[in-house]
């Protein structure tokens, strides 16, 4: 078809225009989040190159307990060691390094490493010291020389401080290295799962926005049906009219895309506040190359070209003006079978982690592959889930509405499950890491349980005995603390357990103390107790000789239990002894790794979910719309024979609502069986809790947005089948 | 005494600057069965949408089964075409998703009869129109003849006043056309409802008790003053 033609067909309405409009702004959202996301994706691996100064080089590193390692400063090497900190309750990470007057080793930029006494913090650790007091937090690790640039951190909410050492002391550290030159390829272990939901994510955008281009182009065939008839008509083959529509949407996927790119502008400063692998990015760190954009567009371009063409090729109207209806090929249950063995999968793992001798290669795969298939499983199974829905309904229903909504539904399972489909499969997901993560809070919420350390006792691993003397003058004079005791080390090589006076022993917390001169107790059970396991029970102290000539081995404050005071104390115990390992209260080893890391997780679940949810409350909408027009005469001459509009609408919104309602059901169930499952068999005694607050606002949002957009389509619903507009044939 | 079930006076309609009725004078006996003929854009429809009330008129009123239309709103008119019209079309009338069955149920559940009272009733109705063998069927899996025989079983199903029957068998042959009118006015007849039958078809308006010809918006000639009296 000549494009003049082709203009003149394409562009000769409002509601031609209105659609296209809609079409842009949908594929431009879309666009714009796939583009950050890809661009998240591809700066990964230079966030981890840019901190990998802090890690072993494994070209040049020598660790320490290796023969080789100079006792004293020498020019060429320096000694690195990783540790972290804590404070009200965030963590700190801080690498120490010691070096020699004039040693020839500089970091990135050029930043010569701090002597003992100096230090280098990140942006945002510099503003924390700021905004505290010193005797809480600057106090612990001296002069402030600058803070860090750019190119040596992951992202600008990175918590990191560069301590200057003494060389005896961090060569006695099991975790230092000796470094001649620092390592410039990072260690992308850590962010390869980031990656992989990056790269899922960026998969999982284009599906939704597939869905939207499918069903925007049904809409359109419906609303030119008279058109494309015309057009048949004239002379005009199938194809034609299918390159039409494919031309068209192929066109508007161009500009929605070229609009993307300045929504992704918009959108780069809201993303860069989230929280990736333990900070927040850069946003030179979501742009993708020109390349990359390059091939985004032109696949947004095609995909939309050809799911027009192809949805249009399908729906065929003829000559007539009347399309063919393609029966939906029949729903059976065993559409159920992919979910019905990704869930065995799972399951099977899942217990196969409980049996000794268990190949842990193939354990993980089923676990992951299980997983992968039961998500995939529930979209399977969506359209018999809602046709056995349906036809419950079919025979409950009591009104005009409900047995025409019914019958739709049971018809065309297929094609109502499509619009909520995305819905479905991020509320399984929300719902699953939601279950977990409610296993989690459920281990880091740390409360005074008898038998285990106090909460507002820090504790403090000596690496030299010396340090216990300078840690308790220091913590005499700290305003919040009330006692400072030592735990000394048991004679016994290889013994877990340390040994403390009766009265230290009671004053950290332990029970049932016997009366002796000392008593020996596990000071780690006490920390550890109900974090690292469900269990929170202890062995109980034993009676022990007296303390006379053991080693001091711990030093324990026990503060008034404010954060002031706990944040004092760690100072003043930091400043004193220079211990390598930071003083630890219970909350503050419960918060380590495991919440943050899966709070981030969810929180990108949570983002996941609500773009999932706004594109496919869009293709409800549209969906909606566009099934109220195939309709049209029908629902118009309902109402001529007397159908009150309201009955309409009841009967469009039950189409909308009972397949989001079946399947988001099964899917947040499923979600919470799936996480049960992965705590029940991982997470060694942990249990499960009501998710958090977020999990039901997100939920409830979602429905409030289905809402929405069905009853946002309700005026196109009564316009379009006014019974002025339906014609007596 | 004649039972005069539809009056219509002085009935005008114009659309923009076109006008489609140019003041119709029409009475429609109970039991009667109408023809309407005329030719395309005569204002047959326009004047059958009037009739039923579907549309409102610019002026005149149409008094229907006692009640006057013309005072009415448009939900009100919606509630009166449900409890006293019934409708079948030439084509398209039927609900793809539905079985032949829920189709009929539908005007059923619409005036509040029970989903059982409802079912019971469409199938009775479907019997009476030989369709007993067709219950459980979908529109897409019947024959033309056979979803026109579902069309008026839904139409009469609540056992309506009047049956405005549009074109009924236009769509289909001169066997099923002939099979599918005989069934209806059998019924219709047995039942006493008004039918006002619109079509081009010589041979379809010959089952009618009377006939009308509409000509530019005017009952024409002599079926004028016969239509008015």
């Amino acid at each position: 078809m000549r494009p003049a033609a082709a203009r003149l067909f394409l562009f000769s309405s409002a509601g031609a225009y209105r659609r296209l409009v809609a079409i842009v702004a949908g594929i431009a959202l879309g666009t714009g989040m796939l583009l950050v996301l890809l661009g998240a994706y591809l700066h990964m691996p230079d966030r981890d190159e840019r901190v990998a100064w802090k890690e072993p080089n494994s070209a040049g590193a020598l660790f320490s307990d290796d023969r080789g390692v100079p006792l004293a400063p020498v020019d060429d090497t320096v000694l690195l060691a990783n540790h972290v900190d804590f404070f009200d309750g965030a963590t700190i990470e801080t690498v120490s390094v010691a070096s020699s007057a004039h040693t020839s080793v500089a970091f990135p930029d050029g930043i010569a490493p701090p002597a003992p006494g100096e230090y280098y913090a990140s942006p945002a650790m510099a503003r924390l010291i700021d905004q505290n007091p010193a005797d809480q937090l600057g106090g612990r690790y001296g002069k402030r020389l600058g803070v860090l640039p750019a190119s040596m951190l992951k992202g600008p909410s990175q918590r990191i401080v560069l301590i200057g050492a003494n060389w005896d002391a961090l060569a006695g550290d099991a975790n230092a290295t000796a470094e001649r030159a620092f390592a410039t390829a990072g260690n992308h272990s850590a962010s390869l799962l980031y990656q992989a939901v990056l790269a899922i994510g960026s998969v999982a955008l284009l599906v939704p926005i597939v869905l939207l281009i499918s069903i925007v182009s049904q809409l359109g065939a419906a609303e030119r049906r008279e058109r494309f008839a015309t057009v048949r008509l004239i002379g005009a083959g199938r194809r034609d009219v299918a390159a039409l529509a494919g031309r068209e949407m192929g066109l508007a996927s161009l500009a929605g895309g070229l609009i993307g790119i300045g929504v992704a502008a918009l959108l780069r400063p809201a993303a860069a506040v989230l929280s990736i692998g333990g900070a927040t990015s850069y946003r030179a760190d979501l742009v993708p190359s020109f390349g990359w954009t390059a091939a985004s567009l032109v696949i947004v371009a095609a995909l939309g070209a050809g799911t027009a063409w192809w949805r249009t090729f399908r729906d065929d109207v003829g000559a007539l003006g009347a399309t063919r209806e393609r029966p939906e090929k029949r729903t059976t249950g065993w559409r159920a079978v992919p979910l019905g063995v990704g869930l065995t999968a799972f399951c099977g793992s899942a217990a196969a982690t409980r049996l000794d001798g268990a190949p842990q290669d193939l354990v993980l795969l089923g676990l992951v592959g299980g997983f992968a298939l039961t998500a995939f499983g529930i979209v399977h199974a969506g359209p018999w889930i809602t046709k056995a829905a349906s036809q419950t309904y079919r025979r409950l229903a009591r009104s005009a509405a409900g047995v025409v909504a019914a019958g739709r539904l049971s018809r065309h399972p297929r094609a109502t499950f499509r619009s909520v489909a995305g819905v479905v499969v991020a509320v399984f997901i929300v719902s699953m890491l939601a279950g977990v993560l409610s296993s989690v809070a459920r281990l880091v919420a740390v409360d005074d349980t008898p038998g285990l350390l106090r909460q507002d006792t820090l504790i403090a691993a000596l690496d030299s005995p010396e340090q216990a003397g300078a840690m308790l003058a220091s913590l005499a004079s700290v305003a919040g603390v009330r006692e400072g005791v030592v735990a000394y080390r048991t004679p016994r090589d290889g013994a877990t357990t340390e040994v403390m006076t009766p009265a230290d022993a009671r004053a950290v917390g332990a029970i049932d103390v016997p009366d002796a001169p000392a008593v020996t107790l596990d000071l780690f059970d006490m920390l550890s107790g109900g974090i690292m396991s469900g269990s929170t029970s202890v062995k109980a102290p034993q009676p022990a000789p007296a303390i006379a000539g053991l080693a001091p081995e711990y030093v324990l404050a026990v503060t008034d239990g404010s954060p002031a005071a706990i944040e004092r104390a760690r100072t003043a115990m930091i400043a004193a002894g220079k211990p390598s390992l930071a003083p630890t209260t219970r909350s503050d080893f419960a918060e380590r790794g495991t919440l943050e890391f899966t709070q981030e997780l969810s929180a990108l679940a949570y983002i996941g979910m609500a773009i999932a949810i706004g594109i496919s409350a869009l293709a409800l909408a549209v969906a909606t719309v566009a099934a109220a027009l195939d309709r049209k005469r029908t629902f118009g001459l309902l109402r001529l024979g007397g159908m009150p509009v309201s009955e309409l609408r009841k009967s469009v919104t039950a189409e909308a609502a009972l397949p989001l309602g079946a399947t988001l059901a099964a899917s947040a169930a499923l979600g919470f069986f799936v996480a049960w499952v992965m705590v029940g068999a991982l997470g060694d005694g942990a249990t499960m809790a009501w998710p958090d607050a977020r999990y039901w606002w997100a939920l409830g949002g979602s429905l409030a947005i289905a809402a929405l957009a069905v009853t946002g389509s309700f005026g196109v619903v009564s316009r379009s089948t006014e019974v002025v507009s339906t014609r007596f044939e | 005494m004649s039972d005069v079930i539809i009056a219509a006076t002085g009935l005008r309609k114009n659309f923009g600057t076109t006008e489609a009725l140019r003041g119709i004078d029409l009475a429609v006996e109970r039991g009667e069965v109408l023809a309407v003929m005329g030719p395309s854009g005569s204002g047959k429809s326009t004047l059958v949408h009037c009739l039923a009330g579907v549309l409102a008129p610019d002026a005149g009123s149409v008094i229907l089964n006692g009640t006057n239309l013309t005072t009415l709103g448009a939900d009100a008119r919606a509630r009166f075409r449900l409890a006293n019209v019934g409708f079948v079309f030439q084509f398209g009338q039927l609900l793809p998703d539905l079985s032949a069955t829920d189709n009929v149920a539908l005007p059923l559940l619409m005036g509040g009869a029970s989903r059982g009272e409802a079912s019971a009733t469409a199938r009775k109705w479907l019997e009476r129109l030989g369709l007993s063998g067709q219950l459980d069927k979908y529109p897409g899996d019947m024959s033309g003849g056979e979803a026109q025989r579902v069309a008026v079983a839904r139409a009469l199903a609540t056992r309506p006043a009047v049956l405005f029957a549009d074109e009924p068998t236009g769509s289909l042959d001169s066997v099923s056309s002939e099979n599918v009118l005989t069934t209806m006015l059998d019924v219709v007849r047995e039942a006493g409802t008004t039918v006002v039958l619109i079509t081009h078809d010589a041979r379809t308006a010959a089952y009618a008790d009377r006939e009308v010809i509409v000509r530019d918006g005017r009952l024409s000639g002599a079926f004028a003053e016969a239509a008015a009296s």
